[in-house]
């Protein structure tokens, strides 16, 4: 017959009811402070913890780094248009551009990125 | 009346009307509904389940168990005193009974018996499954067990 408790976890020492639960299985890692469930079955105990709000803060970070890593692209794109704009005027003709294709894959890398961008903010709304 | 006395827990199962309030008067306890039986007021509610040092009515646990009332009082040695009506540790009754056989059943020298009191055989007497005759006022007991 089992019972469903209403329990915490500090520091991989399960707490139910005020008083401590000796030898409870934590299914997850267990470090971090976390509030759950422990399940009594005969004399086993068993803690269970939702992690939704680690993959939420990891989910954002991850978001965070991508528009971080698109700002420095978009720097790079910029820089390096500037840098192949070539002088006007003068005798003879312009240099080619070198740098047109480069731009262009960066330019394309920053586009994915808002792509998998969207992506995570549909999977950090869908959350179970 | 039918008495059943599992790992220190009491049920009693009335056959008439009478049963419950004549056992109450003639023996001056408490008795009240549970589930499908009777049992004494101080035994209703018992949680079912335990933490070591979480109150178990009046004493704290000492294992972590889900079950049946009478399992968390098994698993916790504890047992229900006549005499103190609260719970207590199994280990502090004292005394024996003997339980004569007359070839169909066993008699108990009192209308209830203690759990917890040593059988003859020296191990404790933990559950029994008797019948409480009116007439005579005495316990017939079917079969006790040490568990």
């Amino acid at each position: 017959m089992s019972k469903v408790l209403t329990a915490s976890c500090v520091g991989k020492v399960v707490t139910s009811n005020g008083v401590p639960v000796p030898g409870s299985v934590i299914l997850s890692e267990g470090n971090g402070s976390s509030t759950g469930v422990l399940v009594l079955e005969e004399g086993e105990a068993t803690y269970v913890t939702s992690n939704a709000t680690d993959l939420k803060s990891l989910i954002e970070k991850a978001i965070a780094l991508l528009e971080k890593n698109n700002t420095a692209l978009t720097q790079i794109a910029t820089a390096l248009t500037s840098i192949d704009a070539k002088p006007t005027g003068g005798a003879g003709s312009a240099p080619t551009p070198v740098a047109t294709s480069a731009i262009a894959q960066v330019n394309t890398i920053v586009t994915e990125n808002e792509v998998i961008k969207v992506q995570m903010e549909t999977l950090k709304g869908a959350l179970k | 009346m039918r008495i059943l006395c599992r790992s220190g827990h009491f049920a009693f199962y009335p056959e008439l009307a009478s049963d419950i309030s004549r056992f109450a008067s003639l023996y001056k306890v408490n008795m009240v509904r549970e589930e499908d039986y009777y049992t004494f007021s101080f035994l209703q509610g018992l949680p079912d389940w335990s933490l070591p040092l979480y109150p178990v009515k009046n004493l704290p646990a000492i294992k972590k168990y889900s079950g049946r009332p009478w399992e968390i009082l098994r698993e916790n040695e504890f047992v229900y005193s006549l005499t103190l009506s609260v719970l207590v540790p199994k280990v502090s009754i004292v005394g024996m009974i003997e339980l004569p056989s007359n070839g169909f059943y066993f008699t108990a020298p009192t209308p209830i018996i203690q759990p917890g009191l040593l059988a003859t055989t020296g191990r404790r007497i933990m559950s029994y499954d008797g019948k409480f005759d009116f007439g005579i006022q005495r316990l017939r007991v079917r079969e006790f067990s040490y568990v």
